[in-house]
């Protein structure tokens, strides 16, 4: 290969080319790690409903289910499937309940599904191209959406390890069968299984679910048929064990009040921001998924990646948002690494008498294009924290600012003016630059706010009681879904709150329903205001 | 197995579902409103998809799909 490339100029492009992409990609790999250990660091929620996730774990790791009635004190409910918070426990057993436990096991889960990604591209690869392999691999943390939720306490990310495991195992197992003709059903009760417990951290697998049966069933009816009655004869028999012993609150929180409302220009929103981020491997992989339809037979990822695009426009709901497209991005990892090995292996079979008539050489055309598309798509995804003088310079080098300005988001306080962020990002969404030393210590004051007083904070987030080591009280968004879906019995809540129960109050967002922001407004005044991850915590204290 | 021809029709099914789908309320009389409205017209834009991929491949006949 190395003499080739020296005799070869066309080779020596591609091979200069293919380094600086695979240069960009490791570039984007080191600022992700970067961020991981940031946030690792870091003691409190980052995005709103981390702690709320931990406390899960807490509850689960005791024993108990975090399904209960949100109606009497502490107001506490979850509305997530538990298997995240569930391999979180051991180390919140060993290390005690800190942030880093759970945003370790999603970060972890993040770097297997980009090798399971590769995996997937590498195992139909007939000449084996490891660079290739590679820039899909690199791809998936490079993507801004992955970036940002990636080394989150969040089960979203989680989910996706077992979408994808499940996806290419399933991908793998019929090839073989279809191969010798031999079945292998030890295999597919693994694929169910990942499927299970993709469905089990989040209630959105279940479009993957979908994408693998319909698969399944183009190929072989009626035994898709058979095991798709025994997987849901199975996932509907889990669902029940939890509803009867959480008493109703399982199916109440989960479902009945998981229902938030269609926010259709947040969905457009996304869809064009989506696009404009990973448009060319968006681009291949629905090119490639046409071909498939057309021209061969669909494969597991073209029905994968058709079904979760469409199943994004749930990106829309409220409290949803860019983390829903994340497994159409992963399926599109996957189609362009194929599409992309399919085109070189098959120049690579071309007879050399037919490559000489032609006025280029394809392969060689394609060998320097590929690099070329990965580039492209690297300024695409383009973030990066620009605290360093060495990151400012290359932002400055793309021809963008080096920083970001933006106004702290407030619910409770007067607007404030834009600020510089050392953090540039082509999608920036408030969330996605490393939390500083000066968050960590407003963290700290906001949460030796609550220790000037005797009772736990009525607060938005988690983090600062578990801090302190006082109870959490309220879950906002979960109570906000409660009242919408009218399954919210507020009395003892506002009887408590007229009654000054609480010393503390602390609001991000003011998510409650509005008779509580009411009891408050009425009973507490504003004490302190205190900036945080570009938010404005607004504590309260009892009115006299 | 299932051919193209056959997930075609299986398209078009889906398409005319998605387009009945759209016209529910109005069997029922759930709304007052007369003619076509904005959520049924996007309901009929999208359902039109499955039905012209549909179309393009029943003549693709046997082909596995």
């Amino acid at each position: 290969m190395l003499n080739q490339i020296k005799k070869s100029p066309p080779l020596t492009i591609s091979a200069v080319l293919i380094a600086l992409a695979l240069l960009a990609y490791l570039g984007y790999l080191a600022i992700y790690f970067n961020y991981a250990i940031k946030l690792f660091q870091f003691p409190f929620d980052y995005d709103q409903g981390e702690g709320f996730e931990l406390l899960d774990t807490i509850m689960l790791g005791r024993g108990e289910w975090p399904y209960r009635d949100a109606n009497a004190y502490p107001f506490y409910s979850s509305n997530y499937p538990p298997i995240y918070h569930v391999f979180i426990i051991p180390l919140v057993w060993i290390f005690g309940p800190q942030y880093w436990t759970g945003r370790l096991v999603a970060f972890v889960s993040s770097l297997l599904t980009a090798g399971i990604l590769g995996y997937a591209v590498f195992r139909e690869q007939k000449i084996k191209r490891w660079w290739l392999v590679s820039l899909c691999v690199l791809m998936y943390p490079a993507s801004n959406y992955v970036y940002h939720i990636g080394p989150l306490l969040r089960q979203h990310i989680f989910m996706i390890l077992f979408e994808a495991a499940a996806v290419v195992l399933m991908a793998a197992v019929i090839d073989k069968e279809e191969g010798d003709g031999r079945k292998r059903p030890g295999w597919l009760v693994l694929v169910m299984l990942f499927l299970l417990l993709a469905g089990y951290t989040k209630q959105l697998a279940y479009a993957t679910v979908a994408a693998l049966f319909i698969f399944w069933f183009l190929r072989d009816m009626k035994r898709s048929t058979l095991w798709g009655i025994g997987f849901a004869a199975v996932t509907g028999a889990v669902f029940l064990a939890i509803n009867i012993s959480t008493e109703n609150q399982w199916w109440m929180n989960t479902i009945s009040a998981n229902l938030n409302e269609f926010i259709p220009s947040q969905a457009i929103g996304l869809y064009k921001q989506w696009f404009s981020l990973h448009m060319m491997i968006t681009l291949v992989a629905a090119g490639y998924a046409v071909y498939q339809l057309y021209f061969e037979r669909l494969s597991i990822y073209s029905i994968w990646f058709v079904l979760t695009v469409v199943n994004s426009v749930t990106a829309g709901t409220w409290g949803a948002g860019e983390s829903y497209f994340v497994t159409a991005i992963a399926a599109s990892i996957i189609l362009t690494g194929l599409a992309f090995s399919r085109m070189l292996d098959r120049l690579e079979a071309t007879p050399p008498e037919w490559v000489s008539r032609l006025p280029i050489n394809g392969r060689f055309a394609l060998l320097i294009l590929i690099p070329i598309l990965f580039l492209w798509q690297a300024n695409l995804v383009f973030h990066m924290p620009t605290a360093s003088p060495f990151t400012a310079a290359i932002a400055r080098m793309t021809g963008r600012p080096d920083v970001t300005w933006v106004a702290p988001q407030t619910s409770c306080s007067e607007d404030l003016p834009p600020e510089p962020l050392p953090y540039v990002d082509d999608a920036f969404v408030l969330i996605g630059r490393p939390p500083t030393v000066e968050d960590r210590l407003a963290g700290e004051q906001i949460a030796a706010e609550i220790l000037q007083a005797e009772t736990p904070a009525f607060s938005e987030e988690a983090g600062f009681n578990l801090y302190v080591g006082r109870e959490v009280v309220t879950n906002p968004t979960q109570l906000r879904n409660l009242n919408l879906a009218g399954l919210l019995d507020k009395t003892e809540m506002v009887t408590m709150l007229e009654e000054q129960a609480f010393d503390t109050i602390i609001f991000r967002a003011q998510f409650y329903p509005p008779e509580i922001l009411e009891a408050i407004g009425q009973h507490y005044e504003q004490t302190n205001l205190i900036q945080m991850n570009g938010f404005v915590y607004c504590i309260y204290r009892p009115e006299n | 197995m299932v051919t193209k021809r056959w997930l075609g029709i299986g398209l078009i099914m889906l398409g005319l579902l998605g387009i009945f789908g759209a016209f529910v309320n109005d069997l029922f009389s759930l709304t007052d409103y007369q003619g076509i409205g904005p959520a049924q017209q996007v309901a009929i834009g999208v359902s039109l998809i499955p039905i012209f991929i549909g179309a393009t491949l029943i003549p693709l006949g046997n082909n596995p799909a």
